[in-house]
């Protein structure tokens, strides 16, 4: 799954009113969900493409900056370095 | 307000998650003797092998259905009954859900484990699967105030948010204590209740190990397995559930019209400090006299007693012995059943849901039997047990639900027919 169609997923398991679509501008304070539900869907992420948020990572404040955080750690987490 | 200065409380509405879940409502189950057991089948990891017990599960219970995704994805299943048990009252109760609410309206709730199924996922998830750590809501899923805290945020209740969690006594207390929040001027609207989810594989097996569970071999015996007061009784079996009932101060109801199902009046607590598990009959007999004298009423008055009634060798003697030394000669002609026979042992949640079978007992004057009760224990004998179906059209003023739990923590409540002098 991509990461676009988890966070639509997960928003669909988690939210009563999902935004009808997501885009890479979608900004992630609009998506309906609070901070803790924040972290579920980012360890969500993080169990699904082996990548790590941790307090050094940048915030990312929209779905497109999170998905390239996402790929820009896949070919070292294949290598298993993240 | 009574003579006493104290403010008088009433029942204005009741709440439940239906274990039957059919359209059979559940106080007719209850009277036909009905059991909503069923023998639930679990499928373990290697090297456990599956194995069944007889528990009583809300199957129809469906919380995405009931409470939305955002309530529901968010909660522990033991919050998601407690707050679909509470919604239900609120509603009876001619509530709605955002409705202003004076500031000091709160909640009391009840559990004993809270939320036991989310612990037992973080755990496997943990130390089997290797997850590198549980989910980040697993706190706020398990924490005993959960189910507490989203009926006060989803009802808008900003007075006193309490849990009590005192094994099976725990929502008889949460009751209890409420209504002395009313009594006192402290609160004029609580609701009060208690939710329990304890179908944990783990938690079951533990409890067998207890010899407190009744066993079955097949579907037939668990519909029956759970027989208090019986000659070959043989312990209790699980369920989970939540009830809740909309305590109100009289006044208060009376003035915005609301039907009152009956008034609570009064509440006995005692502890028997004797030993961990083994019932003692002084402590739970000082606990149904406190409760009488707190509602001013003599043992005469009460007219059925919903009873703890687990189905233990040993709990059940000792229960009724407890009944004889208070209500002496009355006890013969006093009726007494055990509705744990058909919705099974709540833990935490079991006085709430005995409390909502009393009120409704009294104010349809109709008392449920002991489901399953054909040849009484010698030692459980002198009260009326109320055996085969329910008997109806009675004429009775007073009732009283009791709860005695490990630990030796004992609640009676007392509720009478609502009059208005």
């Amino acid at each position: 799954m991509e990461p676009l169609e988890l966070i639509q997923d997960y928003l669909e398991r988690h939210t009563d009113n999902p935004p009808p679509s997501l885009t890479e501008e979608t900004r992630l304070d609009t998506l309906g969900i609070d901070s803790l539900a924040m972290y579920e869907l980012l360890f969500e992420l993080e169990d699904s493409y082996g990548v790590r948020f941790t307090d050094d990572t940048a915030r990312p404040e929209t779905i497109g900056e999170l998905i390239r955080f996402i790929e820009s750690t896949q070919p070292a987490a294949k290598n298993g370095t993240v | 307000m009574s003579f006493s200065g104290q403010h008088r409380v009433v029942v204005t509405g009741v709440g439940l998650i239906d274990p039957f879940g059919d359209d059979t409502p559940f106080f007719s189950h209850l009277m036909r003797g009905d059991s909503a057991t069923r023998l639930s089948r679990f499928s373990l990891q290697p090297p456990h092998e599956p194995f069944t017990q007889p528990t009583v599960q809300c199957r129809g219970f469906i919380p995405e259905t009931m409470l939305g995704k955002a309530i529901s994805s968010m909660t522990d299943r033991y919050s998601q009954l407690g707050i679909a048990a509470a919604f239900s009252a609120w509603q009876d109760a001619g509530f709605e859900r955002g409705q202003s609410m004076p500031d000091n309206a709160g909640v009391s709730w009840g559990t004993g484990g809270g939320g036991v199924l989310t612990v037992d996922k973080g755990y496997s998830d943990f130390y089997e699967r290797g997850k590198p750590r549980p989910s980040p809501l697993s706190v706020v899923f398990t924490m005993n105030n959960a189910a507490a805290a989203h009926i006060a945020i989803a009802l808008g209740l900003g007075g006193a948010c309490l849990t009590h969690s005192v094994a099976c006594a725990s929502s008889a207390i949460s009751i209890g204590e409420a209504f002395r929040r009313i009594r006192s001027g402290e609160a004029p609207i609580m609701v009060a209740g208690g939710s329990e989810a304890p179908l944990s594989p783990a938690m079951m097996r533990a409890w067998e190990a207890m010899r407190v569970i009744a066993p079955a071999a097949n579907e037939d015996e668990a519909g029956c397995a759970c027989r208090p007061f019986h000659s070959a009784r043989s312990g209790f079996v699980l369920g989970e559930g939540g009830a809740a009932l909309v305590l109100e101060e009289r006044e208060h109801a009376v003035r915005r019209g609301a039907r009152i199902y009956c008034e609570l009046a009064g509440y006995g607590q005692s502890c028997d400090h004797t030993h961990i598990v083994r019932p003692d009959a002084n402590g739970q007999a000082r606990a149904i006299r406190n409760a009488l004298h707190d509602a001013s009423l003599h043992p005469e008055e009460i007219g059925y007693v919903n009873a703890h009634g687990t189905a233990t060798q040993e709990g059940d003697p000792v229960e009724i012995s407890a009944l004889k030394t208070v209500f002496g000669e009355h006890a013969r002609r006093l009726p007494v059943s055990a509705s744990k026979s058909m919705h099974g042992h709540l833990l935490g949640a079991a006085g709430a849901i005995e409390a909502l079978v009393t009120v409704l007992a009294l104010s349809r004057q109709e008392i449920p039997p002991t489901a399953h009760l054909d040849d009484i224990a010698p030692a459980c004998t002198g009260v009326l047990h109320v055996t085969g179906e329910g008997i109806g059209d009675q004429r009775f003023d007073a009732a009283m639900s009791s709860s005695f739990a490990f630990g030796g923590s004992n609640a009676v409540l007392v509720f009478r027919r609502h009059h208005a002098f």
